[in-house]
């Protein structure tokens, strides 16, 4: 049988790129807030191998409008930061705490997240999950996050269940 | 949280004279409301909460949250599979007893993880649980979970972050 | 073979998988809903296809090599507790030929690796020959269903199977097999 890919991004757009001005990063990335429309949109066509997981969601088994929609309705907010996306969402049973994910391998785009949520909503706790041997690990413990375990068989990719590490790192006010 | 659990009780089910799960019925809508902690996979009564704390509640099953399950033991508790995902082929389980019905717990337990597995098809199924209840683990490990991950400041308690741990099992395929 | 690619179904794709939906051997050969239903009424089935029924149906787009369009496959009558679905596919006209196996084992692929299905259903007319051929047709069936369909004036009878995850990796081996006989009569130069 013919070797074949199963790949959600519909487009041959190189999915690392911002919004950008035809050059490289600008000196001082500008955060912009998407909408939940525009989120599953630039999840959709950033790689496969950064968006899996993001904040649970799963853009080769969700399409745009159910991305959209699970964003609505698990209240999170996506930010589009130079060429990566970030994503939070507080923990209604602790305002303090927010769960975040980064498409970055870099830690600073996720470094500037974390400072805007200690300032502007206050958050001392952070929390995230992602698939394990996922690349943007690296922006996680570049910033401090620490492992507090490991979920087993916690998701169905590629064929076969993966494991999910749990991450968190303090931030106090 | 001060009350022991304890692990003698009903027989478990499955076997003759156990507990069996019924689909939700309206009228038992009081079993959804009670003095356990949010979300909890344990949920017993927690003894000598403020008058005035907000008690906890599930809704009741809605077709515009297709991702829950709602079973309950009548008169006794309610287990819910929540977050429900056909792909992953997981849930979150929560349990809320009521008043005097400890004695259900490990039987109620071995119930909800039975019909995860048998009925519902479920490979894998976790969920929160807030340590400190003395006996408690003893319970969860005799069913079959372990413990997975710790995170720290994960819920607002008594006027403090506490931590909670996420407690699972993977049946094999 | 050529590779090929599964994505979702946008709304940029339903006047392609429209066109299709006109084609004749399409509505002969699947349905021929598109024989009496308005472009405007098409359009919006597929729109909400795209936005509300995740739950019942998945479409998704086949892409060749350079990113174009060469067909669809979609998913319906989903069991996503017993992990079961029936799988369809169309291929576009000028493509049936380079791209119709290579577009079936992504679709296969695809709702196996990622959406964790476990059996999925075939349902294949008998008059249609397109991929299956009438041999083949006769040997895979489980149930030979007369009058099964009514399509473009005439009552049809459809073939179903299902296919699990042992059945598709025996068909991958007779396949792969049935490859190295050819590669080997050509590299002996038909000797064998």
């Amino acid at each position: 049988m013919t070797e074949t890919t199963a790949v959600p991004a519909p487009r041959a757009v190189p999915a690392d790129t911002g919004p950008t001005d035809g050059g490289g990063p600008s000196p001082t990335p500008t955060p912009a807030l998407l909408t939940p429309g525009e989120a599953a949109r630039a999840l959709t066509d950033a790689p496969v191998r950064l968006t899996r997981g993001f904040l649970g969601l799963d853009p080769v088994t969700r399409n745009t409008a159910l991305l959209a929609r699970q964003i609505t309705d698990r209240e999170i907010r996506v930010t589009r930061y130079d060429r990566a996306l970030l994503g939070y969402t507080v923990n209604p049973l602790q305002p303090r705490q927010v769960m975040v994910a980064t498409t970055s391998t870099d830690p600073a785009p996720l470094e500037a997240l974390l400072d805007f949520l200690a300032v502007y909503q206050r958050a001392t706790s952070f929390v995230a999950e992602v698939p394990d041997g996922s690349p943007v690990l690296t922006a996680l413990e570049g910033c401090g996050f620490i492992p507090g375990g490991i979920l087993r068989g916690h998701l169905f990719h590629t064929g076969r269940y993966r494991d999910v590490l749990v991450l968190h790192t303090d931030r106090e006010g | 949280m001060t009350t022991a659990t304890t692990t003698h009780a009903t027989p478990a089910a499955g076997a003759p004279g156990g507990p069996r799960l019924r689909g939700y019925r309206a009228g038992d809508l009081p079993l959804l409301t009670g003095s356990w902690l949010p979300g909890e996979l344990l949920g017993l009564p927690v003894p000598g909460r403020p008058p005035l704390a907000d008690p906890a509640t599930v809704p009741p099953p809605a077709s515009d949250r297709p991702g829950d399950e709602l079973y309950v033991l009548p008169g006794t508790a309610f287990v819910r599979f929540t977050e429900v995902d056909w792909i992953h082929r997981r849930a979150r389980l929560e349990t809320g007893f009521a008043p005097g019905a400890d004695a259900h717990v490990r039987a109620l337990l071995d119930a909800a993880l039975g019909h995860a597995r048998g009925t519902l098809g479920l490979r894998r199924v976790y969920g929160w649980v807030t340590p400190g209840r003395p006996g408690a683990e003893d319970v969860l490990r005799a069913v079959g979970l372990a413990r997975e991950a710790r995170i720290p400041h994960a819920l607002w308690l008594d006027g403090r972050p506490v931590g909670r741990q996420i407690w699972g099992m993977c049946s094999d395929d | 073979m050529p590779l090929v690619t599964l994505r979702h179904f946008t709304e940029e794709d339903i006047p392609v998988r429209t066109a299709l939906l006109r084609e004749t051997r399409f509505q002969a050969n699947l349905n021929d809903l598109g024989v009496v239903t308005s472009d405007e009424a098409l359009a919006a089935r597929q729109r909400k296809s795209i936005t509300e029924e995740h739950d019942i149906k998945r479409l998704f787009t086949i892409c060749g090599p350079g990113g174009d369009i060469v067909g669809f496959a979609w998913i319906t009558s989903i069991d996503w507790r017993s992990q079961c679905c029936e799988l369809s596919f169309a291929v576009l006209p000028r493509y049936r030929g380079a791209f119709g196996a290579a577009a079936v084992g992504a679709a296969h692929a695809h709702i196996r690796a990622e959406l964790n299905m476990r059996v999925v259903v075939n349902q294949v007319l008998e008059h249609n020959t397109m991929l299956v051929s009438t041999e083949e047709l006769a040997e895979r069936r489980a149930v030979r269903c007369p009058w099964d369909s009514y399509t473009l004036g005439e009552w049809r009878t459809a073939c179903y199977w299902t296919d699990s995850e042992e059945d598709v990796r025996r068909s991958r081996e007779k396949s792969d097999r049935r490859r190295r006989e050819i590669a080997a009569r050509i590299r002996s130069g038909g000797r064998t």
